[in-house]
C-alpha cells in the first residue's frame, strides 16, 4: 500500500519514525512555507532535536545550530508526501504550518495564506511543496 | 589584459551561443575580485581542499530567493573588516537569541539610509530590522563566498501587499560566512557594546541619544 494511502495516524507515526531515524541533528538554514521564507535563508541555522505526533499534527522541536537559546516548535497539520534527500526535508502537502509568530495554511487547491507580524494575505502555490527545510 | 577581459565579457553571449560553456576564470585573482578585496584575498578553485568549507551551495540561490546570484569562493590573505546590520540587543527571536551574528555580511561599510541598505542587500523587513551595526574582522585564512546579491520576491518576503521585493544587485556584493558561530577564529567580533544603533537617515552614523 503506498505510504500516502495509509490512515492519517499510521502515516504520521511512520513520518515520526522516519524523521527520528534520519533527521535528528540535521542542520538547515532555509525554512519555506510554500514560497514564503520564514527566516533569511542561511543567515541562521537550526537542527531538529525531537519529533512528536499529536493526532494529525507533526511537531518538530528545533534549536539553533549553536545549541544556544530555547527550543521552538515547527508544527505541520495533516502532512502528506514526506521526502528526505540530500540534506533536504520536503513535505508536499499540509493543511497548516506554524513556527513562532508565522503561520501558513492551504486556502484552496491553488492558494495558500500566511499570517506574520506584518500582516495576512494569500499567494499562489505555484507547485511548490508546503514545507521545505534545507540549505 | 583588462581590455581583453572586457572584450571577453562583451563577446560572452556570442561565445556561449557558438561554443557552449565559456569560463572567464582565467584572469588573475585581482581581476576576478572586487576592488575592495584586490590583493587581500585569493580565489579558490573547486579543487582546493578549503573550497568546500565555504559551502557555496548555501549562498547561491535562484532568482527571487535571496542569497547571491553567483558565488566566488575566496580565502583571505589578510584581515578584512566586515559589517553587519542587525535588530539590536533587545530584539530576540523565538529561540530567545538576537541576530547579531549570522551568515550574511558586507565588506563595505554601511552608508546611505536604512531603506537604501535594505534594497542594496535585498533584506526583507521580516528578516531583520537593520537598526544596529556590528563591525567585525574576517581573519586571514578565512574561507567565505562573495557575490552579487540575488533578487528577492514579495512571496519570499511574505509581503501580502506584493510591494516588498528587491532586484538583484551587481554593485553591492554580499559576503557569506557559513555558520559563523562555529568559526570563532575566522570571524572575530568585539563585545556588542562596541556596536551602534544606526541613524535610519544615515546608517554610517549612530542615532542621536533620545
Amino acid at each position: 500500500m503506498p505510504a500516502d494511502d495509509l490512515s492519517p495516524s499510521i502515516l504520521i507515526e511512520q513520518y515520526v519514525q522516519q524523521l527520528r531515524s534520519q533527521w535528528i541533528d540535521q542542520s538547515f538554514g532555509d525554512i519555506r512555507f510554500w514560497g514564503f521564507a520564514v527566516v533569511r535563508p542561511n543567515d541562521q541555522s537550526f537542527v531538529v532535536v525531537s519529533v512528536q505526533a499529536d493526532g494529525d499534527r507533526l511537531d518538530l522541536r528545533l534549536v539553533h545550530a549553536s545549541r544556544q537559546g530555547r527550543e521552538t516548535v515547527l508544527s505541520i497539520w495533516s502532512p502528506r508526501g514526506l521526502r528526505l534527500d540530500s540534506g533536504r526535508l520536503v513535505i508536499a502537502q499540509a493543511a497548516r504550518l506554524s513556527l513562532g509568530d508565522c503561520a501558513a495554511w492551504a486556502e484552496d487547491d491553488t492558494h495558500y495564506r500566511i499570517r506574520t507580524p506584518r500582516g495576512e494575505g494569500s499567494f499562489s502555490m505555484e507547485s511548490t511543496p508546503a514545507l521545505r527545510l534545507g540549505c | 589584459m583588462l581590455a581583453l577581459h572586457a572584450v571577453s565579457r562583451a563577446l560572452l553571449p556570442l561565445l556561449v551561443l557558438l561554443g557552449g560553456c565559456v569560463s572567464l576564470d582565467s584572469g588573475s585573482d585581482d581581476e576576478r575580485l572586487p576592488t575592495q578585496l584586490a590583493g587581500k584575498a585569493e580565489v579558490l578553485a573547486s579543487t582546493d581542499a578549503d573550497y568546500a568549507r565555504a559551502v557555496i551551495t548555501s549562498a547561491v540561490k535562484a532568482a527571487g530567493e535571496g542569497g547571491v546570484v553567483e558565488g566566488t569562493v575566496i580565502r583571505l590573505k589578510q584581515d578584512v573588516t566586515v559589517w553587519r546590520m542587525w535588530s539590536g540587543p533587545t530584539k530576540k527571536n523565538a529561540s530567545g537569541l538576537t541576530n547579531r551574528i549570522g551568515g550574511w555580511w558586507a565588506y563595505d561599510a554601511p552608508q546611505g539610509t536604512q531603506v537604501q541598505y535594505r534594497t542594496a542587500y535585498e533584506i526583507c523587513n521580516g528578516w531583520n530590522d537593520l537598526t544596529w551595526v556590528a563591525k567585525c574582522t574576517l581573519k586571514a585564512g578565512a574561507v567565505v563566498v562573495i557575490g552579487p546579491g540575488q533578487s528577492v520576491s514579495a512571496q519570499t518576503c511574505g509581503d501580502v501587499t506584493g510591494v516588498e521585493n528587491y532586484p538583484a544587485n551587481q554593485k553591492d556584493w554580499q559576503t557569506y560566512v557559513d555558520k559563523p558561530w562555529t568559526r570563532p577564529t575566522e570571524l572575530v567580533c568585539p563585545a556588542d557594546t562596541e556596536d551602534y544603533a544606526a541613524d535610519p537617515a544615515d546608517i554610517s552614523k549612530a542615532k542621536a541619544a533620545s
